[in-house]
Order: structure tokens, then C-alpha cells, then sequence
């Protein structure tokens, strides 16, 4: 019983250690933001800033357009998403269910091109993009982000558990594809279409290198470019709002992330994506 | 619903059409000419410069002038680029000294157009800088020059003569009394002079003292590097000496130390001087001679690119009235620049306000012994050779004579490279060989796929099934976006990998050059060697704590929820923002994790074996390292997978081991590993691609350098840096190949040993 004791709080104690190393630069991160600049540099470190200058936050606001930024990576975000969500579904569906002559060798194709890193295609998805005339525009930071393999694969694989029983009867009572994946598919795909969704969110929100190579001027850009264009304007000068910064950038997505810890813990449970 | 009248609309709209017709013409007619005018301007010099433009705007009612902050300089460079590939670029923009020949060569400026009187009046050495070709590319928006500064509150408190000195020994005596320990712990807080590394001392300080020594550099036809010469020698061995022999100066120094009066002396640009004079009571003096007085001049200057006469002419106007005396006067007075034209000594205001900062004639003084660096295409390049040499110095891994011959040796492969590269003549029988061989693979590729169709069409009707054609009509958005933005773009690169192609100029057909040449590349094999201990330090610890982790969560612990939301957090985190955080985290001189080496007493161990404290992202050493460290933090995510893995093992298994008397060790062993293996290969298999492919978090941290000295670049990175910083399109695509390549064959070769007990 001792032993049983002593393990359990020497387990507790491992993760609460680890918990405070992870958590650490967080809570740096936000005493740095509301610190004046001249206690930056302190030496040890003092956690809690004396007194805290909320000022910053407003200060930031002002001197970069970082209102602009926000509303683009919501906009971006949120269509991405949706169509997404849309598309894939779709897609999923035929490869998981329809029988048609292409679609193997389809799913095949797109696998292997996950093969190749993503660098490969910045550059003449740039060129491309030149001719299309789409630079510097929301369809440049929307459209080409519509797809993903990955989350293709992970539907086709769900869908092909759930049992096709539920479909033929749909199909004897008449109904066409959209009808059965609006209303067999789709209510029983809730858990994988939210982890899609979800992951869409975290990579639109998190995307930096194509925002960064596809757009000029400062009202197209997104949160994560705009913060690394602060990051290289600010960092010697003005640490402690490039820090508030981070902080407006990373609350969003921290505050989804802990409302649907439950689901995302359930999804990659179930997909083995992380 | 009611509904209205169709005749009634229709002529409204009409009508409101015509009127909105003629009000844009109207519109037109008189509309001021838009120009785009980017600038790498900090906020500083944006507050300045922002409002001159606002002055500009309201002056001239037939011009707009729309600014846009594109970062700093490199930054701006690869946007720049960029833009003009893409046909978009801005009129009038900011650009290093350095880019002007390349920007020239591209055809893509235009001369700047100045009466007979402004050549007069602009200083000679000024125009030099910007004369490429026999003709005037730029205008400077910055007379930049370096001095001597002095902290005269330091020379004070140090019971010095209240003057700056006038040559090096002399520096050297002074920067000693200017050395001290203030609070007696026994190492010292304030130093005599700083070699670089702060924000008015940046990586070119040291070409002053080159240029001072009669160091040309390159040679007058730009064939040779000139840098393992006896003056370029003396010169890293005076710099050497001030830290190793003089002990005025250190490489760790806290940051921000010239700001907070810790310094003594430095070699400044005259761009920092109202910044600090704001809060420190400084004198700028000439630099002390070597073989001669020398000043390093690079000055940022504005060029115009080609496009419509209307904007060729308004950018010139704009130009033109942004660089005239009462302009760039108030540019001199607000931020400190230095004046560019002799008519600027004359403006009152100017003159009023050298009689208030006496100590700005020196630095004005330095304009008349200017020098530049090289103008030259790989001048960039050369530099970064140059760059090493000298940071190897100051870290004490190269002695100055060694380092001279390496530099050299690095910066003239560059330069042969890049002059092989210029005359690069294609073979054009061989590229119509090519393109022919390209048509025919296309059209075989075709033709299979049309047959495989076909016959998978014919063995389903054989098989007795129904094709079902909506399938096509369900995948048809995802196949667009698919060959769109996937299989086009694939293809694209591995065509363009065998042409040499910068994307200002035609492309040029190298056949597989580009290949060859990655397999002798020093510069590549380095950055694979990065790549190789990045996958062999990030793999392993990765998924060890992964599993570390997700054991102690499957005790049936208390929290459970609460560890899940920590441990997961920083994979929902964006690259930048950890980016960010953790360059602040590893800062040689206040960060956290350096306070932890203290706290835990590792430090002592460190100061023991002769490191001392570590600046992590500045020592070539160690900034891939504290790379991984960060990385070790972040991968955290794979616990979940393994955690699934665990739960999803049946408690009977262990209850049958238990009751057979089998330790936990055992029970691990023989239970929990062997059927946790297809979690630890999914685990360990992404894992390696990511490694393989780190990217993002390299070229935040390093503001998209790679460096100290190349030492974070990995082979993802390289490429990028190919193909953004020194626009080799083909060769980054080249690379990108091997890489590609590579990471199959790692994965394939992980499936015959990993995988063979996991069923996929």
C-alpha cells in the first residue's frame, strides 16, 4: 500500500514538473508583455511585472495594424474551413463508397504526393499563382488551401467503418448522394468531421509560409505574418509588445483548443493524427 | 411576393449606370497618379519618413504616394524579387547598396534622372556608390557613415580625458580604464568597446577597419577574392585582440548593452545617433586610422523601377523632392542621417541644429573619405564567407591567418560558381531534345492512364458492377484543386530542376547539372550533415518523452484532463509565436533558460569545462542545439497517440502477467512495448518526416539567415535559402528532389525494420 502510495506521488510530482516546463514559457511570455521595457532585461528573471502595464495591449493596436491582421486570419480561417469541410466530404464519400473506373489509382496519386515536402511546390505555386493574377488577394490565401490529403484520408478511412446498411436503405428509398451524405453520412461522421475541422482551424490559423510568400501589402497580410514582420521590427526595441502581440495571436486558438480538448483528444485517438 | 415593376428598374439602372460611367471618366480624367513605395524603415525613421510622405500627398494633389513596410532588409530583398517576377513590383522601394548591380542587370530600373546642378551638389563618393554601368540607379535616403562613439558619462566616471581617441593603441588604453567590474562579483559589467552583435553595431562594422587597413577585398574586374592578404590578417588579429589580449570587449554581453550605458566605445552608423543621444550622453568622433582614414559607406537608397511614363515620372518627382536640401534636412535633424549633398550645409535649420550637436561634424567629415564595398552580383554571398571567417575569429576557433585563408577559400568557390553561372551558355539542341523527351513522357504518362482506365472500366462491367458515375461529379472539385495545386506544381519543380533559372532572366537549360552539382556542394552536404543530427536528437528524445509522458498519464491519475490541455498546448501553438517566445527564452545573457542552467547548478559544470555562459542562438556551437532544445519542448503531441495506444490494451493481459508473479519491468516489456509497436511506429515514422523537414521554427528564430555562420541550415532550409535568398530556382528544386527522395527511402527503409510486426 506504501509503494502504491509513494509511486503515485512520485508520478504526480514527475508530471506537475513537467507540466511547470511547459508551461513556463507560457506564463514567460505573458509577464514579458505587460512588463516596461526597462525591466526586460532583469537578471534573474522576475516573474510577476510591477506594476503590470496593461497599456501595452493598446499600444500594440496602434502602432501596427494588427486589428487588419486578426480580421484576415479569421476571414481566411473560417471560409478555408468551411469549404473544406465541404470538399473533403464529398471526395471522401466517392473514394469510400462509389465504384468508379480512376478512383484507386485517384487516392494513390494523392498519397504519394505527400511524399514530397511542401517547399517544393512554394515555387511554382508562386509563378503559378503570378498567372492567375491572384497575388495579393484573398483567393491566393483561400483557394489553393482548400485541400487537404491528409484529412481526405482520414475521412475515406472512417467512412469505410460505418456499416452500408444504413445507405441501402436510403437507396431503396431514392435517394441521391448529396441526400445520403447530408443525412446518413454526416450525422454519424460527427466526431471525424469535427477533428477535420478543428485541425483545419489550427493549420489556417498557424499558416506562415505561404501567406508570407503570396502577399505585399500590409491589408492582405495575416496574424502570423504580421507577427514575424514585428517580430523583425520589434524584437531589440519593443520585446515586451512583440511579446502582447504573441499573446493576441496565440489566445484564440489556446481558448478553442481547451473548449474542444474532448474531441480532439477523441480524434486523435481515433485517427493517429496529431 | 409582390413584384415590382421590371420597365421602371431597368431605366433607373440605367440611368444610375450612365451617371457612375461618366463620373469615373470624370474621375479619371483628373485621378493623381498612385504610386507604391515599400521601405524597410524602422518605426523610427517611419515616424519621419511617414510624415514627410503625408507632406508629399498634400503638395502634390496629382500623386499618391502609398507606403507599405515590407521588413527589414532581406526581407524586403526576396519580396522585391518577387514582385518583379511576378510583374507587380512596387515603383519606388528601399534597397540595400548591394542589390543595385543585380537589380540593374535585370533591366528592371530605371536611371535616376538629376539636373547637371543636383550632380554637382550630391557628394561624388555618394554617386560612386550608386553608379553601376556607367549610370546613376539609386538616390541615398540615408548619407550613412560610421564613427567612433563615445559613452562621455563612462569617460567621466572612469576619471578619463573628456576625449574621444585618435588611434587604436590609444582606443585600446582607454577601453581598459573603461573596463570594470562595478559590483564586484568578479567579472566585469561595463566593457570598453563591443565588437557587434547589438543594434547599432551590426555584422559590417568590421569593413571600416578593413577599408582603413587598404583591404580591397575583390579585386577591380571582380574575378578574385582578395581576403587572405596581410592587411585583411592584421585586421582580425587587432579585432581578435581586444577581447583575447586587451579584455575591452567580450562575445556574451547583456542585451541591449549600448543602450543601457554599459559600453564605452563603439563603430556605429551615424543612423543610431539621435536614437541614443535621446537617453546617453555620446560624441561620435572619426574612426582611429589604420594605413589610412576610412569609412565604410553602404548607404539604403531608393531605386524607381520601369513602368509607365506617367508613374516612371511621378516616382522621379517623388524621389527627387524626398532628396532635396529642406526635405532631407529634416530627414538629418529628426533621425540623425548624415547629409548627402553640399546645398544641405546651407538649409538654417540644419545649420542651427550642428550648432546645437557639435559632435555631428565628425560624422558629416567621414563623408568625404567614403568607401564601399564591392558592387557585385555574389557580393552577398562573398560576404557571408567573410562574415564566418570573422565570427570564427571572435569565438577562438580560428586563429586570424587561418581564418583569412578559409574565407578566402569559401568566398572564391562562391564567386567561381556564380561566374560559371553567369556564363552558362545552353545547348540549344539539347533543350529541344529535352522538351521532346518532356512531350513524349507526358503523352505516354497519358496514354497509361487512359488504358489503365479503360481497363479497370472494362473489368468492373466484367465483374458485374455498375460504375457509378457520380463519383466523378464528387471528386471533380477536389481533382481540380488537386492537379491544380498539387500535381502541376510537382511536376513544374522537377522540370524546372533542370534548368538554371534566377526568374529575372530567361531560363537557361543545364541538363542535369543541377543534380551533380548537389552532391559536391560543401555548403549542401553541411546542411544534410545539420539535417542528420536534428533527426538523430529530435527523434529519439521526442518519442521518448512522448511515451514517458503517456505512461504516467495511464496510472489512472487524478487531473488527467488538466495534464492532457498542458502537454498539449504547444502543438497548437503557431511555429512564429514559439518562435518568438523561445528566442527570448534562449538569450545568452538574460534568458530563462540559462537562469535554469544556474538555478540547477549545471552552469557551474558548464563555467567548469571552459564554456562559460552560452549564447545560444549567437555561438555557432551551440545555436542548432538550442534549436533542439526548443524542439524536445514542443513535441510533446505524440502522447496522445500513445496513450490511445495504451488504453486500448486490455487490463486482463496485465492482471494474467500479474498473477504470474511479473514485475512491472517485465509487464512492460513483454506486454506494453510489442503491442504499443504500431503506435510507436506511426509515432516514430512522422517523427522523422517532420525532422527531415524542419523549417519554420529555424527561420523565425534566425530572422530567415540560418545562421550564426550557416550553423542552423538545414537542407530544408537551404533550399529555401537557394531559391529566396539567391533566387537558383532550379537548384533549389534540385534539392528539393534529393530531399524528397531521401525521406522515401528513410521511410521505406523504417517499414522493413519498424513495420514488420505491425500490420497496415
Amino acid at each position: 500500500m506504501f509503494w502504491e502510495r509513494a509511486i503515485k506521488a512520485a508520478t504526480w510530482a514527475c508530471l506537475l514538473a513537467g507540466a511547470a516546463i511547459v508551461v513556463g514559457p507560457f506564463l514567460w511570455m505573458v509577464s514579458t508583455s505587460l512588463k516596461p521595457l526597462e525591466d526586460i532585461y532583469t537578471f534573474p528573471p522576475e516573474w510577476i511585472p510591477h506594476p503590470p502595464q496593461w497599456g501595452n495591449y493598446a499600444t500594440i493596436f496602434h502602432i501596427v495594424p494588427l486589428g487588419r491582421f486578426f480580421g484576415n486570419t479569421v476571414f481566411v480561417t473560417a471560409v478555408v474551413v468551411a469549404l473544406r469541410l465541404v470538399i473533403t466530404t464529398m471526395c471522401a464519400y466517392a473514394l469510400a463508397r462509389l465504384r468508379f473506373p480512376g478512383r484507386d489509382l485517384f487516392f494513390l496519386g494523392m498519397i504519394a504526393t505527400m511524399m514530397i515536402p511542401g517547399e517544393v511546390q512554394l515555387i511554382p505555386g508562386f509563378v503559378m499563382m503570378r498567372w492567375f493574377g491572384w497575388l495579393d488577394t484573398y483567393k491566393v490565401l483561400i483557394i489553393p488551401r482548400i485541400e487537404s490529403i491528409v484529412h481526405i484520408f482520414l475521412m475515406r478511412q472512417f467512412f469505410l467503418t460505418i456499416p452500408r446498411d444504413l445507405e441501402e436503405a436510403a437507396i431503396i428509398d431514392g435517394c441521391g448522394h448529396f441526400r445520403i451524405i447530408r443525412h446518413v453520412i454526416v450525422p454519424l461522421s460527427k466526431p471525424v468531421l469535427a477533428l477535420v475541422a478543428l485541425f483545419a482551424f489550427k493549420a489556417m490559423w498557424n499558416d506562415f509560409m505561404w501567406p508570407l510568400i503570396m502577399t505585399n501589402s500590409t491589408s492582405m497580410k495575416t496574424l502570423q505574418v504580421g507577427l514575424a514582420l514585428i517580430n523583425t521590427q520589434q524584437r531589440e526595441t519593443g520585446l515586451n509588445l512583440l511579446m502582447a502581440c504573441n499573446v493576441v495571436s496565440l489566445l484564440p486558438i489556446l481558448v478553442v483548443f481547451w473548449l474542444t480538448q474532448k474531441t480532439f483528444v477523441k480524434g486523435i485517438a481515433l485517427t493517429g493524427l496529431k | 411576393m409582390s413584384v415590382r415593376h421590371p420597365g421602371h428598374r431597368g431605366v433607373r439602372g440605367a440611368l444610375c449606370l450612365c451617371a457612375l460611367v461618366l463620373w469615373c471618366c470624370a474621375a479619371a480624367a483628373d485621378a493623381p497618379v498612385t504610386i507604391r513605395f515599400w521601405h524597410f524603415f524602422d518605426l523610427d525613421a517611419w515616424r519621419t519618413f511617414g510624415a514627410l510622405i503625408d507632406e508629399f500627398n498634400d503638395t502634390h494633389p496629382d500623386i499618391r504616394v502609398v507606403a507599405e513596410y515590407q521588413g527589414a532588409h532581406g526581407l524586403l530583398t526576396r519580396k522585391l524579387i518577387a514582385a518583379i517576377v511576378a510583374g507587380v513590383p512596387p515603383e519606388v522601394t528601399t534597397v540595400g547598396c548591394n542589390e543595385i548591380p543585380r537589380l540593374a542587370d535585370t533591366g528592371w530600373l530605371v536611371p535616376i534622372s538629376l539636373s547637371e546642378a543636383a550632380r554637382a551638389d550630391i557628394y561624388e563618393s555618394l554617386q560612386r556608390a550608386y553608379t553601376y554601368r556607367g549610370e546613376l540607379w539609386a538616390m541615398s535616403v540615408e548619407g550613412a557613415a560610421y564613427g567612433l562613439y563615445w559613452n562621455k558619462a563612462l569617460f567621466r566616471e572612469a576619471g578619463l580625458e573628456e576625449r574621444p581617441p585618435e588611434t587604436w593603441d590609444e582606443l585600446i588604453a582607454v577601453g581598459k580604464a573603461l573596463t570594470r567590474d562595478r559590483d564586484g562579483d568578479g567579472a566585469p559589467d561595463q566593457w570598453g568597446f563591443i565588437r557587434g552583435g547589438a543594434d547599432a553595431v551590426g555584422p559590417s562594422t568590421i569593413f571600416n577597419i578593413y577599408f582603413a587597413n587598404e583591404a580591397a577585398l575583390l579585386d577591380p574586374d571582380g574575378s578574385r577574392v582578395l581576403f587572405d592578404t596581410p592587411e585583411v590578417v592584421e585586421v582580425l588579429q587587432l579585432w581578435k585582440g581586444l577581447a583575447d589580449t586587451h579584455h575591452i570587449t567580450e562575445n556574451v554581453l547583456p542585451p541591449q548593452p549600448i543602450e543601457r550605458g554599459l559600453i564605452g566605445m563603439w563603430i556605429g552608423g551615424s543612423w543610431s545617433y539621435n536614437d541614443l543621444a535621446r537617453t546617453l550622453d555620446i560624441g561620435v568622433a572619426p574612426i582611429p586610422p589604420l594605413r589610412r582614414r576610412a569609412t565604410l559607406a553602404g548607404p539604403d537608397a531608393v531605386v524607381i523601377a520601369r513602368s509607365t511614363p506617367e508613374k516612371e515620372a511621378a516616382a522621379q518627382a517623388f524621389v527627387q523632392w524626398l532628396t532635396a536640401p529642406e526635405q532631407f534636412a529634416r530627414v538629418c535633424i529628426e533621425l540623425g542621417y548624415l547629409p548627402i549633398r553640399e546645398s544641405l550645409l546651407a538649409v538654417p535649420e540644419y545649420q542651427a541644429y550642428l550648432a546645437r550637436n557639435p559632435e555631428k561634424r565628425a560624422l558629416s567629415e567621414a563623408m568625404k573619405y567614403l568607401y564601399i564595398k564591392p558592387l557585385h552580383g555574389a557580393w552577398s554571398e562573398i560576404q557571408e564567407a567573410m562574415h564566418t571567417a570573422r565570427e570564427k575569429v571572435e569565438r577562438g576557433l580560428l586563429d586570424p591567418a587561418a581564418a583569412a585563408r578559409e574565407g578566402q577559400e569559401r568566398a572564391q568557390a562562391v564567386l567561381d560558381h556564380y561566374i560559371a553561372e553567369q556564363a552558362v551558355e545552353e545547348d540549344p539542341v539539347a533543350r529541344r531534345r529535352f522538351h521532346l523527351a518532356v512531350i513524349w513522357i507526358a503523352a505516354g504518362a497519358a496514354a497509361l492512364l487512359g488504358w489503365r482506365l479503360i481497363r479497370e472500366y472494362r473489368r468492373l462491367r466484367a465483374d458485374g458492377h455498375r460504375v457509378q458515375w457520380a463519383g466523378y461529379a464528387l471528386i471533380l472539385p477536389q481533382l481540380a484543386l488537386f492537379c491544380l495545386f498539387d500535381v502541376f506544381p510537382i511536376g513544374f519543380a522537377l522540370y524546372m530542376s533542370f534548368f538554371q533559372w534566377d526568374m529575372l532572366t530567361p531560363p537557361a537549360f543545364v541538363a542535369l547539372h543541377n543534380y551533380l552539382r548537389v552532391f559536391s556542394d560543401p555548403d549542401f552536404l553541411a546542411a544534410l550533415k545539420r539535417t542528420l543530427i536534428w533527426v538523430v536528437a529530435t527523434v529519439p528524445v521526442n518519442t521518448a518523452i512522448a511515451l514517458a509522458v503517456a505512461l504516467l498519464l495511464n496510472t489512472r491519475i487524478r487531473g488527467i484532463g488538466f495534464f492532457r490541455l498542458v502537454f498539449y498546448s504547444p502543438s497548437v501553438t503557431s511555429g512564429v509565436a514559439l518562435a518568438i517566445i523561445w528566442w527570448w527564452i534562449l538569450n545568452g545573457h538574460s534568458g530563462l533558460l540559462n537562469y535554469a542552467l544556474q538555478c540547477t547548478g549545471i552552469q557551474r559544470l558548464l563555467t567548469a569545462a571552459g564554456i562559460g555562459q552560452i549564447d545560444w542562438l549567437n555561438d555557432e556551437r551551440f545555436a542548432l542545439f538550442g534549436l533542439i532544445v526548443m524542439d524536445w519542448w514542443r513535441a510533446l503531441a505524440a502522447f496522445l497517440i500513445f496513450l490511445a495506444g495504451l488504453q486500448g490494451i486490455p487490463d486482463s493481459l496485465y492482471e494474467a502477467a500479474q498473477i504470474d508473479g511479473a514485475g512491472r519491468w517485465v509487464r512492460f516489456r513483454s506486454i506494453t512495448w510489442p503491442l504499443l509497436m504500431p503506435a510507436t511506429f506511426f509515432v516514430v515514422v512522422t517523427t522523422v518526416i517532420a525532422a527531415f523537414q524542419v523549417f519554420e521554427q529555424i527561420y523565425v528564430m534566425t530572422v530567415g539567415e540560418g545562421g550564426p555562420s550557416g550553423s542552423t541550415t538545414t537542407v530544408n532550409f537551404y533550399l529555401y535559402k537557394n531559391a529566396f535568398n539567391w533566387f537558383r530556382m532550379g537548384y533549389a528544386s534540385s534539392i528539393a528532389y534529393v530531399l524528397g527522395l531521401l525521406v522515401l527511402v528513410i521511410t521505406l527503409v523504417q517499414r522493413r525494420f519498424l513495420g514488420k510486426e505491425v500490420e497496415y
